[in-house]
């Protein structure tokens, strides 16, 4: 399977048409430095037609493990997936989106351009089966702390899967101004 | 609900109390006729460290066996693993992808609020002074788990450390200078106290502490503040040459911060055992043997 680049995008519900949802994961090689895996956070942001959060409680990582509809979920401990159930996507939202931040934490700061290796993909939930890979957004990045990583939205009655690899050098505060999380 | 405190064995079940312990006696067992027990929780210092609008914990499928143990807190919130902590309030079952519409998770625990006693929120950006009119202030779950929060004296001369219970049951007081672990979870300078919340997960409550030298002193400020741009300001009063200011209690993955009135206490030691870290060791009332209990 080639890799998807930055932008590039896949008709998920068209190639498989009875997929019930998809599992958004990432993936990465944090090399000799385990303070930046230590830090990092995959999380989902579920949006509306203007790509602005519902509210905080659309936001979903390790601390906020669903969110009201619960039809997107942190799947596993170790916080490298999220699980999108389509069919239970309430009406109002229009795409999911995965985010990457490193925490900022008591020690130095680190940004995710220290990654030797990240992708996110796409997972068939009912059997594990990578459906979409990303290319390797690691080299592309520098000093940014956070990132959008891609995003499953709706398009003609179904739905897409893009890679966006959108960094954000003032880490989760900026994507989260971005996105509408703060009120 | 009828109190009898003379039997506290008999006492109903408290789920919404996740964050108290009950302590254990060493040796003597209670009196019947001091209902009042000295030895109880640290938080009871403060005056109000209750938080009755606190809903019932939802305890995950890895902790139901704590259901119905409530006042029973010696194993609880201090005996849940790291996994186990981070589930609380939100009982996922994690077994979508075998059946993916039926088995999704239970929703978080929502509080319910009480009539006279709200929930205190604070939005983005926003700034509260704590005190008698609003004693405490609860984090949601996106400002409880991001960014560092960090309580910094801002004025006054006094010196802060912290005392922290985590999920494992061990305890620490940390003095000005030191951290706590590799990552570090917890970082105290002089005139500060942050806390990574990457691992909130593992905290169970922390105290902050403020040292005043020897001698007149000016009052302060203790400025709190989280990765959204809120900020909490305390009073730093002196009574005494130690103070708590501030305690912070993780209550189902929310952080909960309140300002105490804990004053007139004569050493960091004496503040500490009278927050109820019993487990700590100590060189002298001042110095703390290092290690974490």
């Amino acid at each position: 399977m080639a890799a998807l680049r930055r932008g590039s995008n896949v008709e998920l519900t068209r190639e498989i048409p009875d997929l019930p949802g998809v599992v958004l994961g990432v993936r990465w090689e944090a090399g000799p430095e385990p303070a930046l895996a230590d830090s990092l956070v995959m999380a989902a942001i579920l949006c509306d037609g203007a790509r602005r959060a519902r509210s905080a409680e659309h936001f979903v990582f390790f601390n906020q493990l669903t969110e009201p509809s619960r039809s997107v979920a942190l799947s596993g401990d170790d916080a490298e997936q999220v699980e999108v159930v389509f069919g239970a996507v309430p009406d109002d939202v229009s795409r999911i989106v995965a985010v990457l931040y490193a925490n900022e934490g008591n020690g130095l700061r680190r940004g995710l351009g220290r990654l030797r290796t990240l992708t996110v993909r796409g997972l068939d939930p009912r059997n594990d089966r990578e459906l979409v890979r990303s290319e390797n957004l690691a080299p592309a990045l520098d000093g940014e702390t956070a990132l959008a990583l891609g995003e499953v939205y709706r398009h003609n009655g179904g739905w897409k899967f893009k890679v966006l690899g959108e960094g954000y050098r003032a880490g989760i505060a900026a994507l989260a101004e971005d996105y509408g999380v703060l009120r | 609900m009828t109190l009898d405190f003379t039997a506290p064995g008999r006492a109903a079940p408290r789920g919404d109390l996740t964050f108290l312990r009950r302590r254990r006696r060493a040796a003597a067992p209670v009196v019947s006729d001091a209902p009042l027990d000295l030895d109880a929780e640290p938080v009871v210092v403060g005056g109000a460290s209750l938080d009755l609008d606190a809903a019932p914990a939802q305890v995950s499928r890895e902790s139901g066996a704590f259901d119905g143990v409530s006042l029973d807190l010696d194993v609880a919130p201090a005996s849940l693993s790291r996994e186990s902590a981070g589930l609380r309030g939100a009982s996922l079952d994690f077994a979508l992808r075998s059946a993916l519409p039926d088995t999704r998770p239970a929703l978080p625990a929502r509080r319910a609020g009480r009539p006279g006693r709200p929930v205190v929120r604070l939005g983005a950006g926003r700034r509260l002074q704590l005190g008698p009119k609003t004693p405490a202030v609860t984090l949601d779950r996106l400002q409880s788990a991001i960014g560092l929060l960090t309580a910094e004296a801002v004025s006054g001369a006094a010196a802060l450390g912290c005392a922290y219970e985590l999920a494992d049951g061990r305890s620490a007081y940390l003095g000005s200078g030191t951290t706590a672990s590799r990552t570090p979870f917890l970082a105290v300078r002089r005139r500060s106290v942050s806390a990574d919340l990457r691992q909130v997960r593992q905290l169970v409550r922390l105290v902050v502490i403020a040292v005043f030298p020897p001698g007149e002193a000016p009052p302060g400020l203790l400025i709190v503040s989280t990765w959204d741009g809120c900020r909490l300001e305390l009073p730093l009063g002196k009574s005494g040459r130690v103070t708590v200011p501030l305690s912070v209690h993780n209550v189902d993955g929310e952080l909960v911060l309140r300002a105490e009135a804990a004053e007139a206490l004569t050493s960091p030691r004496a503040a500490v055992e009278a927050f109820g870290f019993p487990r700590i060791s100590w060189l002298d009332d001042f110095t703390c043997a290092g290690g974490v209990a």
